[in-house]
């Protein structure tokens, strides 16, 4: 004897009974909608910031150093310590690591006022060598760097950033031209390709670079260096650099054992990392309300598929007599509330994807879509409706045919 | 009808040669518990055999309904034995009485209770659905029985769609779809005129003489209780026995 009913046979007979009261299914899938939905967002929009994390990171060099004078920032400890800058000496010192080190680039760097003939705007006025944009990865789009006469003679040149291009030429032709420096002169002998902003930095693209020794005379005023910027060569570990340059540090700057630093080497590989985990953080933490919606959702559904066994009594009864084993009947409804919950969950994806597609353009994130948090949604969906499934379709499947019948 | 599917034309290998289809022994059905307890059937020993076409009758509240839903395996005794086709009913779980009424038992029922949504067609196939039969061949089976119902023009019509008295015979072809031993109607012509209601009573007839399918039928009507062979009259959970063709008045 068969008992068994094919798979497609119970799925038509589940859509037929959600489209008894289509309005009241739609409504009840909606829950699981909106959970799903912001669930795929939510993971979505953070797998994005993740990757963009991850992008920067390559654009600006995971095997970044920069050496600062005064604590790091970012630990929030207390007052500054009073700190001497940097000198060339400090710089010839570092040399000593040439071997391990791709580019080394003093750095000194202020907000100034700069003009062309158009216009005036503040940028990022940093004066440094080619070295620099070795190390920053930094393409020229336009014109040429520096050559070593400029750097030696202290010429009056500079290269601007896409930024600074667009403000004071309006992004016309901008080599060859002079632009004001503060009270100096200077011609514009390249442009730097964009890099956008980023979340590791300010707007690198709003910057004016001039010859380091130029910029101290004319701008700064001084012969100090605020930072020196490194990039350790590929296969050299960044960590075990950064000890080898605060080593060297703290000798030059004669910092005894137990004494603070006055000086820090920020691992551009490590401010990534830590931004990379804070995203994943809060990135868990909303998924996690997000997924208590589900839940809410898989009630709302519950609530429904009890309501709806109760209207059906009488059929459900006359199924039972006509034939309809108690488990054909609990597969019937649980099939209707797991292809509730599926067709929200589905809904949901769609949704959560077109949240985190325009997210994308508020954010700037890529719209990195997981095949395996789709799939794995669906899958919670369906599970979702089976747990709250159940209830409603076992007390349908123990219905008393004799008494169902009788109800109307 | 070349259907692949189980069906109670076969022979079956727990019933008894020559015992009666239905052999109701000592049956009571008592509803409730204590103070409250309601006594449907006191004792009610009876026995239907194949072919019959058996009419209960009797005031509301008598049992006849009880009756019904006992030999239709819809409910269950509190006391008594019940063997339908030789097996002790009282040895089925809910699942046990479900795959009895699926292949043997059909159910006709005053108020039709067809599927709303579903076609003439689509309510007939849903007994061999639920008994696993591929799609073709139960359209194939429900179709047929359509046409014996004389309904062959109105297989896609919803129930809606159709008279009292043609939703009747749906119903009716949806019970005798799987080919069972027993029709069950509980007062089957209620809902209908009794022009409408002679008719579905003049199907049943036939169908008893030329298919052999037993039928018991609960009326009110005494004119379709006249067209059974026998009649069984309750009264108060009793069975007044022996009565034949109309010769019940006596209420002996």
């Amino acid at each position: 004897m068969t008992v068994v009913v094919q798979a497609h046979d119970i799925l038509r007979l589940a859509v037929s009974g959600l489209r008894r009261n289509a309005f009241r299914s739609m409504l009840a899938a909606l829950g699981i909608a909106i959970g799903v939905g912001a669930m795929v967002a939510v993971v979505t929009i953070g797998r994005g910031s993740s990757a963009k994390v991850g992008e920067q990171l390559d654009q600006l060099g995971a095997q970044l150093l920069a050496l600062r004078v005064g604590q790091d920032a970012r630990g929030g400890q207390g007052a500054q310590i009073e700190a001497k800058p940097l000198t060339y000496a400090d710089v010839e010192a570092v040399r000593q690591f040439r071997s391990e080190l791709q580019a080394i680039a003093p750095v000194a760097s202020q907000s100034v006022r700069v003009a062309s003939r158009q216009a005036n705007w503040v940028a990022a006025v940093t004066g440094a060598d080619n070295d620099f944009l070795v190390a920053k990865k930094w393409r020229l789009v336009k014109g040429r760097a520096f050559s070593d006469r400029e750097m030696r003679s202290g010429s009056n040149v500079c290269i601007i950033g896409a930024t600074v291009h667009e403000r004071l030429f309006g992004g016309d032709v901008a080599v060859g031209e002079t632009i004001r420096v503060k009270t100096v002169s200077c011609e514009v002998i390249g442009v730097l390709g964009r890099r956008g902003q980023s979340g590791l930095s300010q707007d690198d693209d709003n910057t004016v670079i001039m010859p380091l020794a130029n910029y101290q005379r004319r701008v700064l005023g001084s012969r100090d260096i605020q930072s020196i910027v490194v990039l350790v060569r590929q296969g050299i570990d960044t960590s075990l650099m950064k000890n080898r340059l605060e080593e060297l540090m703290r000798e030059r700057r004669r910092i005894d054992e137990g004494q603070e630093d006055n000086f820090h080497v920020l691992e551009m590989r490590q401010v990534a990392d830590a931004m990379a985990e804070t995203s994943r953080t809060l990135t868990a933490l909303l998924t996690a309300v997000a997924a208590i919606s589900v839940l809410v959702g898989g009630i709302g559904i519950m609530n429904i598929m009890l309501a709806s066994v109760a209207d059906r009594t009488s059929e459900i009864g006359v199924r039972l007599a006509i034939g309809a084993l108690p488990r054909q009947i609990l597969a019937q409804v649980l099939a209707e509330a797991v292809f509730l919950a599926a067709a929200g969950g589905l809904a949901g994806i769609v949704v959560g994807l077109g949240l985190a597609a325009v997210a994308r353009l508020w954010l700037q994130i890529p719209l990195v879509v997981d095949p395996a948090v789709v799939l794995l949604s669906l899958a919670a969906s369906a599970g979702i409706g089976m747990l709250f499934g159940y209830l409603p379709a076992a007390r349908a499947a123990q219905l008393d045919p004799a008494e169902a019948i009788r109800r109307e | 009808m070349n259907a692949g599917f189980a069906n109670c034309d076969r022979p079956s290998a727990s019933q008894g040669s020559s015992e009666p289809l239905i052999v109701l022994e000592n049956i009571a059905r008592i509803y409730g518990h204590g103070a409250a307890a309601v006594t449907a059937l006191a004792g009610v020993d009876l026995s239907i055999v194949r072919s019959e076409f058996v009419a209960a009758v009797g005031p509301s509240g008598s049992g006849k309904s009880t009756f019904l839903n006992l030999i239709g395996c819809l409910d269950t005794p509190s006391s008594g034995r019940y063997r339908f086709k030789g097996i002790d009913t009282g040895t089925l779980d809910a699942t046990g009485r479900a795959l009895l009424r699926r292949t043997c038992i059909g159910f006709v029922f005053q108020r039709f209770h067809l599927i709303k949504r579903a076609s003439a067609l689509e309510n007939v196939e849903l007994p061999l659905l639920y008994q696993g039969v591929s799609h073709h061949v139960r359209r194939d089976a429900a179709a047929a029985m359509l046409a014996v119902v004389g309904l062959s023009q109105r297989m896609h019509s919803t129930p809606d769609k159709l008279s009292g008295g043609q939703q009747q015979r749906v119903a009716i072809a949806r019970a005798l779809v799987v080919r069972p031993d027993l029709l069950i109607a509980d007062e089957p012509t209620g809902a209908l005129d009794s022009v409408t209601g002679a008719e579905i009573v003049g199907l049943l007839k036939q169908l008893n003489r030329e298919v052999g399918t037993t039928i018991v039928i609960v009326t009110h009507d005494p004119s379709v209780a006249k067209q059974a062979a026998r009649t069984i009259r309750f009264v108060d959970g009793h069975v007044m026995q022996g009565c034949v063709n109309d010769g019940c008045g006596s209420g002996t």
